[in-house]
């Protein structure tokens, strides 16, 4: 069936139920400024299979998941879904965006997607978390990597 | 269990600071524990099952000590009632995913709620207790109120019941004196996750909404997330270049109104570390940084 | 079993049945089953030739059993029923093998098929063996109608079956008849006007002697059966009298208190006294108890208006009635109730003051309405420069409903005529993934809307915004021009359809019949029989079935007036035998029946000390709950026994594949 592939990692999309009320293009803010980008058409796309153009085309990364379409499209098709579908599959497929294998790569090392930048506070000081009295992050790091590698993440982690 | 999440552990500390000082006033108790990690939200695009694990991590160390989970960030408030949702609708997630916590002796099974710090303050603190404490009313203040988008979608999980028009920033900005009305921008949404492919035009947008609430003679933005409060405080020189006007909109947390609201100076709710011209706001309600 | 004389006819269906089964084989297999004395195998069973076949063996042959092994019984039922009548036979004694929707149709194998052929048709011949004449159940009909709900369609059901003789009475549950439609100033395509079409057909039916009208009334009980339905009508206080009032109007100028008018949609204000409309009928006005000071608060205050009437027309004393009367057939007309976009927030319906409904519109256009036929933003107060209209709004939404709502496309389309017309200067556009216009002349206004140089973009928008001036900010993709459009819309009009009401479920639920999932009464056959329902004697008129328009809603309504006409045209009404019987000696008196049977056809008679549990035919469906449900096997329905049942088990495991 169409859009099985999709299916299969979320299982409330529908995304052959669209009948083109643009509703979802409307209130897109991704639209607004690349006018490549139209969540529809990536819906479209994808359940009838031109999935890899979709991933060559790098368009799926655009996405900011306001979940505006989502929650207003009257048929429940769940754009902002089929996006996470896609991006599942360009990663299974290595074809992960570097922004994200950045911050999968940061969570492996220290648990948290960036590493602790501090502030420059009004005093023209670099804070950091200790200098407020506040705790400070302690990450397992074999734990971290562990859990990512055994649900499957397919990305090389630089272990 | 007060979850912070990646960016306050990071960099937006104010919002830590301030969050725990409103809890720890009204008697909110709360456990931190520094073992937490990244409740997952970014890796739900490389593997599903990578984020369902995350987040029940989470959840299961909260749940072992009997605890609920209180997210100061709007990203983690959805990454964690969406996959406490699906590992509850799906057996076979959940013990994928219990699997691996099992070796670390923990459980998921979903029983905890997960609560947003503005739920707990309207619900747990409550607006007549609030009032009562106001010290400093911020009245003359005009405030443009931003949810950011995952406090509000999907509508399961909103913190408001009416997500389209949401009015619980405003009724506690009201409580505490200001007035806080709504503006068209209003739900215009941070670009935060774009920024990751396309930051120019991420900033085009951000710029977008912090001209008009410039222009519409707002006193100042209110946040109730750090990803939303990095975009739109750290940025606004470079996105005055590009879009040729000066932008100067001084953006605030809204647990740092309160604290200020209930006589706390702005050090003590770290405003000290805010990086947009909060001194503006503070001058018109009467407070200085000395 | 003395002499019973079978006869199998089996029908080819063109290819339907012989292009999977073997007909000549299935005739010689039937021709020798116990007492079969002729089997038959005809390419068309059911035509003319094919019916003729049956009716000479009954007549030459002495046949007094017949199985037609062909299609469904809902295809074909009536009519072999019919073919023995001719020849003389009781209808009765007939049993269809379907052979075709549950054998040819559903299965490729020809040695299989034929096959199960067999053993359908054996059963059948084992069971039409056990069948007994039956008689039909005849009973008294009385030759009254009512008509429930007031609108278009009920006034015009209401017009014909008076015209042919029937008695006729309208039970409205506002003040005036006329329904929706007396809001409307111009209808599509033609533009003429809604209440010249309307106040001719609303004086009409008022003067037939033969209808009765009861406004302000509503029914709260209905029992008995087809052709005896009796029903009770609560008809509420008027407080006026309507032979006195003039409507002259002089009580509403005096009277203190002003409350939102529900016929403007919230759009303007009336007083406690009132009258729907200037062509209402009755004619008169109308006190809201729930508005009225005196009224509400039950003390003798205020009476302004009784003063100012110089008709003595006000009578505060007026009391409820409830009205009890027999009907033989019931029509339901009683239309449908608007969506309320209040719950889709991202428009902003209820928030911002320059986003109405379509409905509101209406309003605006109506010469009798807040605003006299302006077009005005209720927010600022004057004329339009750009309106834009959404369509699908609650429509075409599993969050709402599912349906299209059918009429919104050509309703926006006569709104942005109507517009340009008065406005002159005015940008208009509509927003809607399509535009449906299915109707006689519906495409070619269409056409003209566009020539007139209405705007259609084929996307929806997302969100409403509202400006500090009142303005709305309407975002919206066109993907012709794959471009974002930004429109500054003076009024924004959320197009309005129709849903089921609350009365919808009141009323299934005192007529006891179905409604369809999205809420509308449930016809009986979409196809062929869209103005009757399943429960005998209730038909169905109009919006009350499904949203329409006002063509297809009056020609439904005429359609219930002929269906009632030729229900009540006999003396008597004929039921078909299959109602339950209870043995009153295996009776053991134990109710289950009566709690069970979900037509309330059952019930219990007490002859002073004597109480006997008894069915009402009428209402009996025939549909064995009680049968099936009864202890000690006193109930039975004719011809659908248990013991033909396992006879029919036996037939089929006897035959040998």
């Amino acid at each position: 069936m169409l859009g099985e592939e999709l299916r299969k990692l979320i299982s409330w999309i529908n995304p052959e139920v669209c009948f083109g009320c643009n509703k979802c293009v409307s209130g897109c803010p991704v639209a607004e400024i690349h006018s490549e980008y139209r969540p529809n058409r990536i819906v479209r796309l994808a359940y009838l299979g031109f999935i890899d153009e979709l991933i060559e085309s790098g368009v799926i990364w655009y996405c900011t998941q306001c979940l505006k379409c989502s929650e207003r499209c009257p048929m429940e098709v769940y754009p902002a879904s089929v996006v996470v579908a896609l991006r599942n599959i360009a990663s299974k497929r290595g074809k992960t965006h570097e922004a994200w294998i950045k911050m999968a790569k940061n969570i492996a090392l220290q648990g948290k997607i960036l590493p602790e930048m501090g502030v420059m506070s009004i005093d023209r000081k670099l804070i950091k978390r200790k200098d407020l009295g506040i705790e400070v992050p302690n990450a397992d790091r074999s734990l971290l990597i562990r859990i990512l590698r055994e649900s499957g993440i397919p990305l090389d982690l630089g272990e | 269990m007060l979850y912070q999440g990646c960016m306050i552990w990071s960099s937006q500390y104010q919002y830590e600071i301030s969050a725990r000082k409103i809890l720890d006033f009204f008697g909110v108790n709360y456990k931190v524990f520094p073992e937490q990690q990244c409740c997952g939200k970014p890796l739900m695009c490389v593997n599903i099952n990578t984020w369902l694990t995350l987040a029940a991590r989470i959840m299961a160390i909260a749940e072992k000590e009997g605890l609920d989970v209180l997210t100061l960030c709007n990203g983690c408030y959805l990454s964690l009632n969406e996959a406490r949702k699906i590992l509850l609708e799906s057996p076979e997630k959940k013990e994928l995913v219990n699997r691996i916590l099992g070796k670390e002796d923990l459980k998921f099974s979903g029983e905890l709620r997960i609560k947003h710090i503005v739920s707990v303050i309207w619900e747990d603190i409550g607006l007549k207790k609030i009032s009562e404490n106001v010290k400093v009313k911020l009245s003359g203040l005009k405030l443009a109120s931003h949810y950011g988008c995952h406090s509000l979608r999907p509508k399961e999980f909103s913190i408001d019941s009416n997500p389209e028009n949401p009015r619980i920033i405003e009724e506690i900005l009201e409580v505490l004196g200001a007035e806080s009305p709504y503006y068209p921008e209003k739900n215009d949404c941070c670009m935060i996750l774009m920024s990751n492919v396309d930051v120019k035009g991420a900033d085009l947008l951000r710029g977008k909404k912090l001209l008009a609430i410039q222009r519409r003679g707002f006193d100042g933005m209110v946040t109730i997330c750090p990803l939303c409060q990095q975009s739109y405080e750290t940025r606004q020189k470079r996105i005055s270049k590009m879009m040729k006007e000066k932008i100067s909109v001084p953006v605030i947390y809204l647990t740092q109104l309160i604290g200020l609201a209930l006589g706390m100076s702005p050090r003590e709710v770290g405003l000290d570390l805010n990086m947009s011209p909060v001194e503006r706001l503070l001058g018109k309600i009467g407070l200085s940084f000395d | 079993m003395s002499d019973i004389r079978i006869g199998v006819y089996i029908c080819h269906c063109g290819k339907n049945i012989a292009g999977t089964i073997d007909v000549s084989e299935l005739r010689e297999f039937a021709s020798k089953l116990p007492n079969v004395i002729i089997a038959r195998d005809y390419v068309y069973m059911c035509s003319s030739a094919g019916q003729q076949l049956i009716i000479k063996d009954i007549k030459e042959l002495g046949i007094n059993r017949v199985v037609v092994a062909a299609c469904s019984p809902t295809m074909h039922l009536e009519t072999f029923r019919r073919t023995i009548m001719e020849a003389g036979l009781n209808k009765y004694l007939l049993e269809m093998a379907n052979i075709r929707e549950k054998c040819s149709w559903v299965h490729t194998d020809r040695r299989e098929a034929t096959e199960k052929a067999k053993k359908i048709v054996a059963m059948a011949v084992r069971k039409v063996s056990s069948l007994v004449p039956l008689a039909e159940i005849r009973r008294r009909i009385q030759k009254k109608v009512l008509i429930i709900g007031g609108g278009i369609a009920g006034i015009h059901a209401a017009i014909e079956l008076a015209r042919a003789g029937y008695e006729v009475t309208i039970v409205e549950k506002t003040p005036t008849i006329g329904g929706k439609m007396l809001l409307f100033d111009k209808t599509f395509p033609t533009l003429d006007c809604a209440q010249c079409i309307l106040s001719p057909r609303i004086s009409e039916v008022a003067k037939l002697d033969k209808v009765r009208i009861l406004t302000n009334s509503e029914v709260i009980s209905v029992e008995g059966g087809p052709g005896e339905f009796h029903v009770r009508i609560l008809k509420r206080p008027r407080y006026v009298d309507e032979n006195k009032c003039t409507a002259c109007g002089n009580c509403a100028t005096k009277c203190p208190v002003e409350v939102p008018n529900e016929w403007w949609y919230g759009l303007g204000k009336r007083k406690a006294i009132y009258i729907p409309a200037p062509q209402a009928y009755p004619n008169a006005y109308v006190i809201d108890p729930n508005a009225c000071l005196r009224l509400k608060l039950k003390r003798d205050v205020c009476g302004l208006c009784m003063r100012a009437c110089d008709r003595d027309a006000i009578r505060f004393d007026m009391k409820e009635e409830i009205i009890e009367e027999t009907f033989g057939a019931i029509i339901v007309a009683i239309g449908g109730s608007v969506f309320d976009p209040t719950k889709i927030g991202e428009y902003g319906y209820g928030r911002f003051k320059n986003v109405i409904t379509g409905i509101q519109f209406e309003v605006l256009l109506n010469v009798s309405g807040p605003t006299r036929g302006e077009i005005i933003c209720p927010g600022t107060g004057k004329k339009p420069k750009t309106i834009v209209f959404i369509q699908c709004v609650g429509f075409r939404n599993t969050h709402f409903n599912e349906y299209c709502c059918r009429i919104g496309c050509m309703a926006s389309i006569k709104h942005a005529l109507l517009a340009k017309e008065k406005l002159g200067d005015v940008e208009v556009y509509i927003c809607a993934p399509e535009i449906r216009a299915f109707g006689k002349g519906y495409e070619e206004f269409y056409k003209r809307a566009r020539e007139e140089g209405i705007r259609f973009v084929k996307g929806l928008p997302s969100e409403l915004r509202e400006e500090e001036d009142g303005t709305i900010l309407v975002e919206v993709y066109d993907p012709i021009l794959d471009k974002l459009l930004n429109i500054k819309a003076d009024l924004v009009v959320l197009t309005s359809g129709l849903e089921a009401s609350d009365d919808h479920k009141k009323l299934s639920e005192i007529l006891k019949i179905p409604r369809s999932p999205d809420g509308f009464i449930l016809e009986k056959h979409p196809k062929l029989d869209p103005t009757a329902t399943p429960i005998t004697g209730i038909f169905v008129a109009g919006v009350a079935q499904g949203p329409k328009d006002i063509p297809d809603a009056v020609s439904h309504a005429e359609g219930a007036a002929a269906r009632v006409m030729s229900f009540l045209a006999n003396d008597e009404l004929e039921l078909e035998p299959f109602k339950a019987k209870i043995d009153d000696d295996l009776c053991s008196r134990c109710l289950i029946c009566v709690r069970l049977c979900p037509y309330n056809a059952i019930s219990v008679e007490k002859k002073g000390s004597e109480e006997r549990v008894i069915v009402d035919d009428a209402l009996c469906m025939g549909c064995g709950v009680c049968a099936s449900s009864c202890p000690t096997g006193a109930i039975i329905i004719p011809n659908i026994l248990p013991k033909q049942v396992f006879l029919q088990i036996d037939a089929a495991l006897e035959v040998e594949i």
